[in-house]
This record gives structure tokens, C-alpha cells and sequence, in this order.
């Protein structure tokens, strides 16, 4: 009963508080519980449904520094491959993000919940090659090629937004707004990467995505 | 209300959320993926630009004789398209009753236009040669095939 509250709880807030921001009804506290949480985005699963993608995980591990901010670091892994009707496809990579994030909420010593803001740095390093393309001419005829695999690294930043509430004791659910600017690439001239890890559709510069998060926290510090 | 159908709205929420970032929804093929060589006929003995309309033209490659991509037409304006298995194309065009050739000399290369439209080659012409029985001269426009040029190649013919 205590878990479909807070699971109600996690709901009301993520949907109707998110652009509120309000500090409204905290109680401000000197006693202050450092953790460290770890978490997996349960949404990596939900993406492959739609999209060509066999593996996708994404695991964060923060720790809270001071009353308001956290260090946030991220690791991923993504593989796809795919067949279209003239050529086959394939991609995988590893990514990696570390920054920090911001509490908007006054910390009450027992209260889970933030919303926070947050800055980070991304990269991936990854590869991906193309076989059996076909090129039909139906003058000139049909042949077939590959592309050899290609080593590619890319670097972003990020601009995210996002809640955490507690469902149970040391329980957190959480989704993040990311906003995502590339910095850097090495680019490949001949094929644009279909997606870069951890950033999105390969073409673009800017992209925007929603990761949702179960974490687990783990308190190591208490004092008054 | 909402705590009855929050559970609900949340996986609506999150179904819709997770799926837009990176929503990958065929689309039509709406990029061009072949190149023509645009060529237009111009009177050599001209003072001024003036195309001209050759007669009875019938166009074929090399290596493709058993198939004309030009029969017995009258036209002022001919598209065809380079071999993208080789770095040289011998077009054959006969017109006046006369036969000549172009031949044209270029580098390709091979790049995904879009993930819908796969693979299409590209070429950049180095150079364009041709026998003189009824052609004066040529003179490339635009080395870099280009679908979005209506001209690339102008021939004077006698």
C-alpha cells in the first residue's frame, strides 16, 4: 500500500510538478545524509522495440557532494545492426558521461525526491561498417561492394532536467530531459554513422532525449 | 481521479517519451540518388550561345551496344549516365549520320545519401574527350555531377 503511494507519488510529481521548480513547504536542515546511488535506464529496453537496435545499457553511478550537488558519471553500450534492401549495416560502441547536476529542492535529510539540473560531458568511441551494398545502374548493371569497418569518436554536451522520487527506502525512480550539442566528430565522409551512442540519429547536432532511471541509493554519512 | 489512472498515464507518458527521441519511421526514398550527365547541343558557328537541334540521334555505351538509351530522336538536349563501375565512359552518338565520341575521364566515389535511399555514387569529372567527326568542341559546366544543375556539359556541333 505504501509502495502504490509512492509509486502514485513519483507519478503526481514527475507529471504535474516538473515545470514548477518550487521550493514551497521544504524544510531547510542542517543534517545532511551523503549517498551514493546507482541506477540503470530502464527506457535503453523500451527503445530497441522501435528502432534497430539489439543492445542498449546505460548504468549511472552519482554521489552526492554538499547539499545540492551531485557527481554524475554514466557508462553505456550500444550495438546495431540492421538489413536494408541494398546494403547491410552494422554499428557498436561504448559511451561515457560524467558531469554534475544540481538540486533545485532544499534538502530535507529524510526526503529521497529531487529536481534537479545538470551539466555533462559525453563521448563514444565506436565503429561501423557496411556490407554487401548493392549499386544498380539499369543501364550500366548491378554490383556489389563493402565498406570496411571505420573507428569513430564523438564528443557532446549535455543539458539536462530531470526528477528523482523515492518509491522505497533507498528506491529512487527518475527520468532526465537531455539536451545534447556535439562538439566534435571524426567524421566519416562516406557514411554518416546511423546513430552515435549515447547522442542520437548520427546526422545531427543537436538532439534531445528522455532517460528514465530506477536507482538504488546507498546513505554513507550522517551528521547534525 | 489521477491516483486511479495515474499508473496508466504514466506508461502512456513513457511509452510516447521513449519512443520520440529516436522515433526511426520509414520515409520514401526523397533524395536523388542518380546523376545524369545534362548535356545540351549548341551551334559551333555561332557568334552568339544558339542551340541547335540535332537529328536522328541515337546515343549508346560502350560496352552496352545491345542497348540504346537514345533511338532515332530529334533533340537539342541529352541525359545519360556514366558507368559507376569504372573511372572511364565511352559514349557513342550518332546524329547527321555521322558517329562520335565523348568520353569522359573521372574520379567516383560511393557515400550513403540516407538510410531509405541507400548507397549512390558520385562522380567528379576530370576530363571530356571526343573524336571530331561533327563535335567542335565541348566545355564542362560542372565537373561535380550534380542533380540540382540542369546542364553540365555544352557540345558544339558543326
Amino acid at each position: 500500500m505504501q509502495a502504490k503511494k509512492n509509486i502514485y507519488r513519483f507519478l503526481s510529481i514527475s507529471l504535474f510538478l516538473a515545470s514548477v521548480f518550487t521550493c514551497t513547504g521544504q524544510v531547510d536542515s542542517t543534517r545532511h545524509i551523503g549517498s551514493i546511488s546507482i541506477g540503470i535506464d530502464i527506457s535503453r529496453f523500451f527503445v530497441s522495440i522501435w528502432n534497430p537496435i539489439q543492445n542498449n545499457f546505460e548504468f549511472q553511478a552519482n554521489a552526492a557532494i554538499g547539499k545540492s550537488f551531485t557527481i554524475t558519471a554514466e557508462a553505456g553500450l550500444l550495438k546495431s545492426k540492421f538489413s536494408k534492401e541494398t546494403y547491410d549495416y552494422e554499428l557498436s560502441g561504448s559511451y561515457y558521461r560524467i558531469g554534475s547536476h544540481f538540486n533545485l529542492l532544499k534538502r530535507n535529510p529524510e526526503e529521497q525526491n529531487s529536481i534537479y539540473i545538470g551539466l555533462m560531458y559525453g563521448f563514444s568511441p565506436y565503429w561501423h561498417k557496411a556490407d554487401h551494398i548493392q549499386i544498380k545502374d539499369n543501364y550500366w548493371g548491378t554490383e556489389s561492394g563493402s565498406l570496411a569497418r571505420n573507428d569513430l569518436f564523438s564528443q557532446w554536451m549535455e543539458f539536462n532536467a530531470g526528477i528523482q522520487v523515492g518509491i522505497f527506502k533507498n528506491w529512487l525512480l527518475g527520468w532526465e530531459i537531455r539536451t545534447r550539442f556535439r562538439i566534435s566528430r571524426n567524421e566519416d565522409p562516406v557514411m554518416a554513422p546511423f546513430i552515435i551512442p549515447g547522442f542520437g540519429k548520427g546526422e545531427k547536432n543537436f538532439t534531445l532525449g528522455i532517460s528514465y532511471y530506477v536507482y538504488y541509493r546507498i546513505p554513507y554519512k550522517k551528521r547534525k | 481521479m489521477i491516483k486511479k489512472y495515474g499508473f496508466v498515464l504514466f506508461l502512456i507518458v513513457f511509452i510516447i517519451a521513449t519512443s520520440f527521441p529516436s522515433c526511426n519511421f520509414e520515409r520514401a526514398c526523397d533524395k536523388p540518388t542518380k546523376f545524369p550527365v545534362q548535356t545540351k547541343f549548341y551551334n559551333s558557328n555561332s557568334s552568339t550561345l544558339r542551340d541547335t537541334v540535332l537529328k536522328d540521334v541515337s546515343l549508346y555505351g560502350i560496352g552496352r551496344e545491345d542497348s540504346l538509351i537514345y533511338n532515332d530522336i530529334d533533340t537539342n538536349r541529352l541525359n545519360y549516365r556514366l558507368s559507376p563501375f569504372s573511372e572511364t565512359t565511352k559514349i557513342i552518338l550518332n546524329a547527321f549520320s555521322n558517329t562520335d565520341t565523348l568520353t569522359f575521364h573521372y574520379a567516383r566515389h560511393l557515400e550513403l545519401v540516407s538510410q531509405t535511399c541507400g548507397f549512390a555514387m558520385f562522380f567528379d569529372i576530370k576530363e571530356v574527350t571526343f573524336s571530331g567527326s561533327f563535335i567542335d568542341s565541348v566545355h564542362l559546366i560542372d565537373p561535380t555531377l550534380d542533380a540540382s544543375k540542369e546542364e553540365h556539359l555544352q557540345v558544339f556541333v558543326h
